[in-house]
């Protein structure tokens, strides 16, 4: 699915968030010489025996319905990261498809729109955009995510100087305040000091309140079963078990 | 294909400010602020010109020869410029085309229209040239916006060529950085196309730069315009640049973003 989701529509009623279906990406695992004439020949079907590229992620299907939570869980290097970002369509899928019904707020890479030349205040105001929000929008929440981030004075001092704790809590700031109805969240929630975690954690219940669907990739027990209704297992690229927190965290830990 | 320029439209306003972001770094720390957009083109110039009048005895180009030289190079260093940050413009912003799901033919197209505001903030220093030696303009000087929407083809479509490649081919920042130095000397930028010998020019102007800045010049110098078929083929030139540029960035956008 190459199409983009039609910005800010909110999940019309009745219809699935997000339809996995036979979703498969695949990587290589040599240098990449010479990958760009075999990638410009072959027309993105494999054509090679397997040998030198494994599959990430393969015959992963799954429905998520509006409003629902769903952690992913996996030991490193089942595939937890690239499953979000195929979902964020910012990988391509070689096989099966991602349909996502209305519009994802990543919370991956999250201090990635940021520049360092430029104020905390001009990299909200690009930020924000770039995710969509319109200069009316940005006006009516600008206070308040200011005031969510705790930078403070910081607001006209150039991105270089904050810390790295600061930049991630301006960053997350920009992205909770986001309209999309669909949040991905990439182990952002381990970050922060434990006063900032507890507001995140705060601000992800409050939007969950509000009927936002989110998807959670999270090594900690503790998050999943807070704001999780539904977890997946991941092993290998493969989806194992898809089921209630309690029972996939109980096979999570017998397995590993 | 019919999608993805839907898709594109949707990216235009990031295009825009993206642009707008990029223009605004660039000066953002620096003393000398927008003057950087033609400083180096105008110091080239100089150096151009006491070679060719001091130590050369110039017969190429014409009068006045310091005018010449700038609209052939301001011309040229957008085309350099944007044809060396080609390879990274997936690159060099990766963790922002890694979170936002955007058309990625935005991030080639950045880098020319970002590169082409600068050329645009230049265009001054033309100006002041002309006032300078008291040159006045020609009619073709209505003619400027076509040599600019061809060059901004040309450069969209190597751009959508070079990015996915630059991701996958190591070495093509390298030999980008070769070819454009050696594309240098092979467009008329302190030379004329009119001093190019009759016999070889029909393969000369295939070199899309030719028949643009010939066209660019013609706005301050008139009689040496060598007419629209150069222009043709750097139009041609531009959309068979462009047709190519969309097939392999389709076809290269998923291994690249892989590798990323």
């Amino acid at each position: 699915m190459s199409a983009l989701p039609q910005a800010r529509r909110p999940i019309p009623p009745g219809q699935p968030a997000i339809v996995v279906d036979g979703l498969g990406i695949r990587f290589n695992r040599h240098r990449r010489r010479n990958l760009f004439v075999r990638e410009l020949l072959s027309r993105g079907e494999s054509t090679a025996p397997d040998e030198g590229r494994f599959w990430p992620l393969r015959r992963v299907s799954f429905t998520v319905a509006p409003g629902e939570a769903v952690g992913v869980v996996g030991v490193n290097g089942s595939g937890k990261s690239t499953l979000l970002k195929l979902i964020a369509g910012v990988l391509l899928p070689d096989e099966g498809s991602v349909a996502v019904n209305g519009g994802v707020a990543p919370l991956i890479e999250i201090t990635g729109g940021f520049v360092n030349e430029l104020t905390g205040r001009e990299n909200i105001r690009i930020v924000s955009a770039l995710h969509g929000l319109t200069k009316q929008q940005l006006a009516e929440r600008f206070d308040r995510i200011v005031d969510f981030s705790g930078v403070g004075d910081f607001l006209d001092t150039p991105f270089r100087h904050y810390s790295s704790g600061m930049r991630v809590r301006l960053a997350f700031s920009v992205m909770a305040h986001l309209d999309e109805p669909i949040l991905l969240v990439d182990e952002v929630l381990a970050v922060g000091d434990k006063a900032f975690r507890a507001r995140c954690h705060d601000k992800i219940d409050e939007l969950l309140a509000a009927g936002r669907t989110m998807f959670l990739v999270s090594h900690s027990d503790a998050d999943l079963k807070r704001f999780c209704t539904r977890a997946l297992l991941l092993e290998k690229g493969g989806l194992v078990l898809d089921a209630g927190v309690p029972e996939v965290l109980e096979r999570y830990t017998r397995g590993a | 294909m019919r999608q993805r320029l839907a898709d594109l439209r949707t990216g235009m306003p990031v295009l825009g400010l993206l642009v707008r972001r990029d223009v605004k770094v660039r000066y953002a720390d620096s003393v000398l602020g927008w003057l950087w957009s033609f400083l180096d083109p105008l110091l080239m110039s100089l150096v151009f010109y006491l070679v060719f009048t001091v130590i050369f005895q110039r017969d190429v180009g014409e009068d006045p020869y310091i005018l010449f030289l700038i609209t052939g190079l301001l011309a040229w260093t957008w085309t350099s410029k944007a044809l060396g940050d080609a390879p990274r413009a997936l690159t060099k912003d990766k963790q922002l085309v890694g979170a936002v799901r955007l058309p990625r033919e935005v991030w080639a197209l950045r880098t020319v229209f970002s590169r082409g505001t600068e050329y645009v903030f230049a265009l001054p220093v033309v100006v002041l040239f002309a006032v300078v030696f008291a040159h006045p303009p020609s009619l073709y000087l209505l003619a400027l916006p076509l040599a600019f929407l061809i060059q901004a083809v040309l450069l969209v479509g190597l751009s959508l060529l070079l990015s996915p490649v630059g991701v996958l081919v190591t070495d093509s920042t390298n030999i980008v950085g070769l070819v454009t130095r050696l594309g240098f000397y092979g467009s008329p930028i302190f030379y004329g196309l009119a001093d190019v010998p009759e016999a070889v020019r029909p393969w000369y102007v295939l070199n899309p730069m030719a028949g643009i800045i010939d066209l660019y010049r013609a706005a301050w110098f008139p009689e040496a315009f060598s007419g629209w078929g150069p222009v043709g083929v750097s139009a041609a030139v531009a959309v068979v640049a462009l047709v190519a540029g969309s097939v392999v960035f389709a076809r290269l956008e998923r291994p690249a973003l892989k590798e990323l």
